[in-house]
């Protein structure tokens, strides 16, 4: 699985299932061979690969991103079983393909997906729509470009109260010799393709404001030898506290940083350390 | 409805971790690299003390600069010790084969290796490094007869890599075959001069010639409606019945294209809903096949159903002086037999399981006929077991082998792509 979230307000977990079409939702602390609370899947649900998800607490929705559809689809927050989504972006207006984060910015009114592209005239970086946008409609705003330094994106995560977006740049080379069941055609026999080992840019976890637009460096940015991150994939906050926390699949590891100034707005907490010092982001 | 949510529960693999321990002074090794490796607690969740490097940049106020943020991590959690997936055992050349998913490497045991130590095995032989092209691996299969070593890597990577048989270390592997996305197992028949592999997002198998390289098209596929393959993980060729075992999970789909490299857009609006099959969770199973099928093939047996026990089945084997096959029963913890032949809702003849065993999510299992020992390869502890054949219910192991010291902590972590804060309980989850 790519996704997973957490609603803090009702205390749920949400996972996507990619190889089942399937949105399952689970009482917070879950564990073992406990069944979901909800299944969201079947037909109706138009779901065809669902990759990521994120929950809008605020308006009580579910917003599923799917690699295959090339859509955002939004389900109320209480759906179960095979049931439509509420609302869907889809179609070659929105300039989205394959769809690996989603974020929702409900104060703010933003919705936005991290989207790859490897095909000639499209775009791979943040696309920014309305929250309640529908349809095949133009994004509002794309965060995409050189300066951005994201090659390729992954997961993301909002703070809506100081409207920023946390971006997982994972940035390793993806080159998939197979078209489903197919070999490309457009592949020569003795291609070397990408290994995990010969990955690419850098990858780091880069801070955008929601009203970005172009290509446009993020405002804050973790990355380097230091932070241990290689490809990092995943990005969640606990802006109470102030930090950021990463998964990478190189590593095969989880990280946390302490970052109190990436959350400004909010009161900067320092953590103490068991020689009695303090410690913040600098 | 009630297997529909057990199996969507049991398709659920994610790890939570306390967010909060008490800080640990650490000296730092030279590099980030070597520190990764070395955890002088001893505990995976590690915490970094004060006197290391320092944050090197603010975050930008604004964004006309962009800088770099060298903030060291707080904490991480990072298993340095391999996991054990995939195994392979080569009786005539008194040797065992293991795929290692976290570390990314395969390792090389003699058969008779392991004990009742608590200290680490030493493996043989380890090919790991940049060069080897091994990454997230699952299935591993050996050719005896050409010493030729077949490793499979799972996600990422699409490639299966082959080495010879006494490669070691960070070396190129001498040819590799690049195979669909989400390939798992792998099975050689070294009569037809053919292997099959298992592809789990595509409910496939797939068969090459044994040789093949580079882009080279699979000879044929299985896959459609009626194989009842369903997330397919171990597949075993049995060579003397002209037949080919393979387990499924149970997560049914059809995918459409989906990479940054397909250029489609929203099928479903272009060529119509029906397109849009749906998925389904269904019981897992064990499926048989003749060797030469192809396309929307029927099974010739399917083991399946509530009384089967089958719970994400792994890696399976066959015992052909026996006519028995083992399968890895990942979500039960257990290792169960079948008669080779048995089919429908059928329970084991024999399931190895409870607290002695010592059996942690297991992902691989062996059969060693010659002598008498049934092998199993840990995911959920830092250990190999080896049993004897015909064990049954919870019986201890006869002796161990380990790529880690007694008692060492597994992350569990497989490929974690994303990553959820659980504010109300301060944990983090992981799904894999």
């Amino acid at each position: 699985m790519h996704g997973i979230a957490y609603d803090a307000t009702h205390d749920e977990v949400v996972v996507p299932v990619a190889l089942a079409d399937a949105v399952l939702v689970f009482r917070g602390g879950a564990d073992g061979s406990e069944a979901p609370v909800r299944v969201i899947q079947g037909t109706k649900t138009k779901m065809i690969r669902p990759h990521t998800v994120t929950v809008d607490e605020q308006n009580n929705e579910i917003i599923v991103g799917d690699s295959s559809g090339r859509s955002i689809l939004v389900f109320d927050r209480n759906a179960n079983g095979n049931v439509p989504p509420k609302r869907i972006i889809q179609g070659p207006r929105t300039g989205l393909l394959f769809i690996v984060g989603v974020a929702v910015d409900p104060i703010h009114d933003r919705l936005v997906a991290a989207s790859s592209a490897s095909v000639p005239g499209r775009k791979t970086g943040l696309f920014i729509f309305g929250r309640t946008d529908q349809g095949d409609v133009a994004p509002r705003a794309v965060i995409a470009g050189p300066k951005t330094g994201i090659v390729r994106p992954w997961q993301l995560a909002s703070d809506p109260q100081q409207g920023k977006i946390f971006v997982a740049a994972i940035n390793n080379e993806s080159h998939p010799p197979y078209e489903l069941e197919k070999p490309r055609t457009d592949l020569p026999h003795d291609v070397q393709l990408p290994s995990p080992w010969n990955s690419g840019a850098l990858g780091f976890i880069g801070v955008w404001d929601i009203n970005d637009d172009g290509d446009v460096p993020p405002r804050a940015i973790i990355r380097g030898d230091n932070t241990f991150l290689v490809h990092p994939g995943g990005v969640a906050i606990d802006p109470k506290d102030g930090e950021v926390f990463a998964t990478d699949s190189i590593r095969n590891g989880l990280f946390s940083f302490l970052a109190p100034s990436l959350f400004s707005e909010r009161s900067r907490p320092q953590s103490t350390l068991e020689n009695g010092t303090t410690r913040s982001a600098r | 409805m009630r297997l529909i949510v057990f199996f969507g529960a049991a398709a659920l693999c994610f790890f939570a971790f306390s967010g909060r321990r008490a800080p640990v002074l650490l000296t730092y090794s030279p590099t980030p690299l070597a520190r990764l490796a070395a955890d002088p607690t001893g505990d995976m969740c590690t915490w970094w003390g004060d006197g290391g490097p320092e944050v090197l940049a603010d975050p930008q106020a604004d964004a006309s600069t962009f800088a770099e943020g060298q903030l060291p991590p707080l904490r991480y959690v990072i298993d340095p010790y391999p996991t054990f997936n995939g195994i392979v055992l080569d009786t005539r050349g008194n040797r065992v084969l293991m795929s290692d998913e976290n570390r990314k490497s395969v390792l090389t045991y003699e058969r008779s290796a392991g004990g009742n130590s608590s200290a680490v095995t030493s493996p043989m032989w380890q090919i790991i490094g940049p060069q080897t092209e091994v990454g997230f691996i699952a299935g591993v299969e050996i050719d005896p007869e050409r010493r030729e070593i077949y490793a499979v890597n799972n996600d990422v990577e699409d490639r299966i890599a082959v080495f010879d048989y006494d490669a070691n270390g960070n070396l190129k592997p001498k040819r590799h075959l690049y195979v669909p996305h989400q390939s798992w197992g792998i099975s050689l028949n070294g009569s037809r001069g053919e292997m099959v592999i298992s592809v789990q997002q595509l409910s496939m198998l797939a068969v090459y010639r044994r040789d093949s390289n580079g882009m080279d098209a699979p000879l044929r596929i299985v896959k459609g409606s009626l194989t009842n393959l369903a997330d397919p993980h171990g597949v075993r060729w049995d060579a003397g019945h002209h037949e080919i075992i393979v387990a499924s999970h149970g997560n049914s789909t059809e995918i459409a294209p989906y990479t940054a490299y397909d250029a489609q857009t929203s099928p479903a609006k272009e060529n119509g809903d029906e397109n849009i099959l749906g998925g389904q969770f269904v019981p897992p199973s064990i499926n048989v096949f003749d060797e030469a099928a192809s396309g929307d093939a029927k099974p010739v047996r399917t083991i399946q159903g509530p009384n089967t026990k089958l719970n994400w089945p792994m890696g399976i084997d066959l015992d052909g002086t026996h006519d028995e096959i083992a399968v890895a029963n990942n979500g039960d913890n257990s290792v169960l037999v079948f008669r080779r032949t048995a089919q429908g809702n059928i329970a084991p003849v024999r399931m190895i399981r409870g607290a002695k065993t010592g059996i942690s999510s297991p992902m691989g299992v062996a059969i060693d006929a010659d002598h008498n020992e049934l092998w199993v390869a840990n995911y959920g502890d830092h250990t190999a077991l080896i049993f004897a054949r015909d064990a049954t219910g919870d019986a201890a192991p006869k002796r161990i082998i380990r790529n880690a010291p007694a008692g060492t902590p597994t992350g569990g972590f497989g490929n974690p792509y994303a990553v959820a804060y659980d504010s109300k309980r301060d944990q983090l989850l992981v799904p894999n």
